[in-house]
């Protein structure tokens, strides 16, 4: 966001002419009695900020001349044993034990092929072809006993080296992960969290499947367009539905609904998160790649009424609502992020009970106002599915509602967070609209939960269409991982996507253990110095799993629950990770912790960040008020410093202001992009305080946070072809080396741009550009690159290897460009 | 945003230092604030004069407005949910409307009339 020069211009002349201090000497205060404290009408307003403290966010340490050499040195190695060097999520593959694949120059019968590779001491069998020149050999010891990992890796590099042999690279298992080429998938850690790549090998969704966003309508996206079904506008009040009349078979969204007058486009980020368009190369994913969305608008200005809400679950799910067309698409999942403190409704109940005698599933918000959800309707209502909401380490969000009307919870996110050291707030990524263009918006709220687990309820019933609220309700809860569970009640805990598919269809797990991870990349800094790392069995073998700290500050990193233990089939064990960051240096420094286990390995990378100058700006704090010409003042004002924990009191006359605090990080007199600001109590929705003489109003608390709307998810530029440094943007390079060149940016202590990600090299961090399909060739990068796997599935986009030559000792496979 | 019952503008607030940070900070205030041209309403929790009414079997307004009947009130069909239920609107027979509390208090006066099921208040919800 930034200031028109002009117009700052222009306020800061005629403020200073108003006779302010530096303009005239005086010292006063401006141009009325009362303001400046200490006259007998004054009353206090004190309460402290939460500021946003992402990764970079102020810790930015400018990409140096130097950072760049080793950058454009280093990174060309990054074709040189790509599938060693990334790390991510999920762990990688093991071994085969003494299977080998070889390429032999000519095409050979397996007699032949079995000559040429034989070892002393060793037994070969011929395993089958993969094409007339590459052979599976099985090998073991003449005794029968087989080769370990270690000496299956050895028997490939000698037989590299052998006579007709062109290559030969050990088997490795391959697990199957639908992932999505989604450019900003790689933002929504919230879908890893619930374990919903492993989710999407079991079903995508069906376009059989409807699921309606009773919610305030919806706007045209292109990543929503098209799933979205007609739908239906149900609020009866002309002056809350905005459109010029009541009831009408339009339910796009018209804004303006929020108490200030904004529009919240609340129904089109909930649509998103259940089913955007994914796997398109663009914007977000969806929970379900398949599932039709039904708009149903019953909220419009100022909100929406029991009797319109009643309505729309009736129309929603197929009943008859008087004097409107019957609904022909009728929905299977009714998603209601919306509700009011309140007894239970029997209207509710009566819609509710008619839509599950009918077959559909009711998923609601728990409320967003930290008390017991009991108190709120329509999570209090019988027979629906009751979502809370988490944060990136599973934990409850600040706001949730709780207690044992949650039926379990699902991300909802948590703005005023960055766990992940990614720079980006923790909040659930999802689409929104800015004026009249289609962009993307972190939001937090249980509004946000709800959505998750309908679309896990719209992929159920995509696997059984007779499945019942109560059975889609016992698969959740039964699954969900206990560890984040909380005193105050969270449920059965946080859903586990996986799980509950396959309970859902009386399901166990299968197959060999298959482990994955919920996050690659964790942010420990002195306020947060303990984080959760979840890992997930999603095979049918139970698995060991260590983890053992390293990297240039690993010794600062422990496990206070401890580093090892045993994941079930279908199960998952969540490790704390903590941070010592007692006299380590101001800045962004880096450790990580090696998951290993017999079926894979990854690495986690941990930033860790102490505290420096730059990281404790102060936030700005004013009461504020449109004055009888319409133009804003300011009453009072102070600043909350990190010396006194952010807190702020100030002092002005009586009168109605809104509470604004804002963070000038680089103190250039401009909100910059990236800059933290709010509204008490929140920025969508400000509350007026009114301060009486002599009234001293405490704990004013709320938080301040960027501007999260992402209006060009591509305009990062990183992976863009280049010539020279121009293309690549005011901190990007160009690294000529690869094909056509690459923009990137170093990283590490300061974030990369949505659509890329941060890779460590060992000695450098660069930016590369997110992918999907990881090892499956092009993807969604450039020609001449291929996906090359993170360990995330997401992958970078990297060169294709042409020679051996470019695989550092390794064996290029030309025909997939990747190397071995 | 109605205008406050101050005149003073506050340049030199305490603990806000020099004039220029003020008028610095009041322009990134103009900023922020650009979408915040009226004060936020209070909106009512409940919609005055609007029951939510269930009834044992489906009825037509004709119906609905019989079994409802209450001397000194006029009640008027506005919509209907399902069949059986229906959203009403009580004014004073001289047709003034009801305030809140007067609205709260015709749920005891319609509870347990034969063929009626409920009578509840028509509430405003929120996103959450």
């Amino acid at each position: 966001m930034k200031l028109q020069s002009g117009l700052e211009v222009v306020l800061l002349c005629s403020l200073l002419s108003l006779g302010g201090p530096a303009c005239t000497g005086d010292g006063g205060g401006g141009t009325g009695g009362g303001a400046g404290g200490g006259t007998g009408t004054d009353g206090t307003v004190s309460g402290s900020v939460a500021i946003f403290r992402g990764a970079g966010q102020r810790a930015r340490v400018e990409p140096t001349l130097a950072a760049f050499v080793r950058a454009k040195k280093l990174l060309p190695a990054a074709r040189v044993g790509t599938s060693g060097r990334l790390h991510g999520v999920g762990l990688g593959s093991p071994v085969r034990a003494g299977e080998i694949i070889v390429r032999f120059e000519e095409v050979l019968d397996a007699p032949q092929a079995l000559a040429l590779v034989r070892q002393p001491g060793l037994s070969a069998s011929h395993g089958g072809w993969a094409s007339p020149f590459l052979h599976l050999v099985r090998f073991t010891r003449q005794d029968g006993r087989a080769l370990s990992d270690v000496e299956t890796l050895a028997l490939a590099d000698r037989l590299s080296g052998a006579r007709g042999v062109r290559f030969a690279e050990a088997n490795k298992v391959r697990h199957p992960m639908a992932v999505p080429d989604d450019t900003l998938y790689s933002a929504q850690w919230h879908y890893p969290a619930m374990n919903l790549p492993a989710a999407w090998d079991l079903t995508q969704g069906s376009a059989q499947v409807v699921v309606a966003i009773i919610d305030t309508g919806i706007v045209p996206h292109p990543e929503l367009d098209g799933r979205v079904l007609s739908g239906f506008d149900l609020i009866s009040d002309p002056a809350s539905a905005q459109d010029g009349d009541g009831r009408d078979a339009n339910p796009l969204d018209q804004g303006f609904d929020l108490p200030n007058g904004e529009s919240s486009w609340h129904g089109t980020h909930v649509g998103g998160t259940i089913g955007a368009s994914t796997n398109n190369r663009a914007g977000v994913a969806g929970v379900d790649w398949n599932a039709r969305l039904l708009p149903v608008r019953v909220l419009g200005k100022g909100g929406g009424t029991d009797f319109d809400i009643a309505a729309g679950m009736q129309w929603a799910s197929g009943g008859q609502v008087p004097g409107v067309p019957a609904n022909p698409t009728p929905a299977a999942v009714l998603n209601l992020s919306l509700g009011g403190e309140d007894s239970p409704r029997q209207s509710y109940q009566d819609v509710i009970d008619e839509a599950v005698g009918r077959g559909a599933v009711v998923v609601v918000a728990a409320g967003n106002s930290n008390m017991d959800a009991s108190r709120f309707t329509p999570c209090n209502q019988q027979q629906v599915i009751c979502v809370g909401a988490t944060r990136f380490n599973g934990k409850r969000a600040s706001y949730s509602n709780f207690g044992a009307a949650v039926h379990l919870v699902a991300p909802g996110g948590e703005v005023l967070e960055d766990s992940n050291g990614d720079g980006q707030p923790d909040g659930v990524l999802s689409t929104y609209r800015s004026g009249s263009s289609a962009t993307f918006q972190y939001e937090q709220g249980t509004s946000m939960a709800s959505p998750h687990i309908a679309g896990v309820v719209a992929l159920m019933k995509a696997r059984s269409a007779t499945l019942t609220a109560a059975q889609a309700k016992a698969a959740l809860t039964s699954t969900a991982n206990t560890a984040f569970q909380c005193p105050e009640g969270c449920g059965a805990g946080l859903v586990n996507a996986h799980a509950a598919l396959l309970a859902a269809s009386n399901q166990a797990p299968s197959g060999p253990a298959k482990l994955v991870l919920s996050t690659a990349e964790l942010f420990l800094t002195a306020q947060t110095s303990t984080q959760s790392l979840t890992v997930s069995n999603v095979g049918g073998q139970p698995a060991q799993v260590t983890l053992t700290a390293g990297g240039a500050e690993g010794a600062r990193l422990s496990f206070p629950a401890g580093g090892q233990a045993s994941v079930g089939a279908g199960q998952a064990v969540t490790f704390q990770v903590q941070g010592n960051l007692t006299g380590l240096a101001d800045g962004v420094h880096l450790a990580s912790i090696a998951v290993s286990s017999p079926a894979g390995g990854a690495n986690v990378t941990v930033k860790l960040r102490a505290g420096t100058s730059a990281n404790q700006a102060p936030a700005v704090v004013a009461l504020v008020y449109q004055d009888a010409e319409g133009a804003w003042q300011v009453g009072g004002a102070a600043e909350a410093t990190a010396a006194n924990g952010y807190q702020f009191e100030i002092t002005a006359p009586a009168g109605t202001y809104f509470l604004l605090g804002l963070v000038d990080a680089n103190n250039n007199g401009d909100l910059d992009d990236g800059e933290p600001y709010g509204l008490w109590p929140t920025t969508d929705s400000p509350g007026a305080i009114e301060l009486a003489a002599g009234a001293r109003i405490s704990g004013a608390d709320f938080g301040l946070a960027p501007d999260t709307n992402i209006p060009d998810p591509s305009a990062s530029g990183v992976g863009a072809a280049c010539t020279d440094n121009s293309a690549c943007g005011a901190s990007g390079e160009c690294l000529t080396s690869w094909p056509g060149g690459y923009c990137s940016q170093v990283c590490g202590s300061t974030p990369c741009p949505l659509g890329s990600k941060c890779i460590d090299f060992g000695t450098v961090q660069a930016c590369l550009a997110s992918c999907a399909g990881a090892r499956q060739g092009q993807s969604s990068c450039r020609a001449s690159y291929v996906c090359e796997d993170d360990g995330t599935s997401a992958g970078v986009c990297v060169p294709r290897c042409t020679s051996n030559a470019d695989c550092g000792g390794g064996t290029c496979d030309i025909g997939s460009g990747y190397c071995g | 945003m109605s205008a406050p019952d101050v005149a003073g503008v506050g340049l030199s607030a305490p603990g806000f230092g020099d004039g220029r940070w003020s008028a610095r900070f009041l322009a990134l205030t103009l900023l922020v604030l650009a979408g915040c041209a009226t004060t936020p309403p209070s909106p009512p929790d409940v919609l005055a004069g609007q029951l939510v009414v269930g009834t044992e079997e489906a009825l037509a307004p004709d119906g609905l407005a019989e079994v409802l009947a209450l001397e000194g009130y006029v009640v008027r069909h506005l919509s209907s949910a399902t069949e059986k239920t229906h959203l009403v609107e009580v004014k004073r027979a001289d047709g003034t409307p009801l305030s809140v509390e007067e609205t709260k208090a015709l749920l005891s006066r319609l509870t347990g009339r034969p063929g009626v099921r409920y009578v509840e208040l028509n509430a405003l919800r929120q996103p959450r």
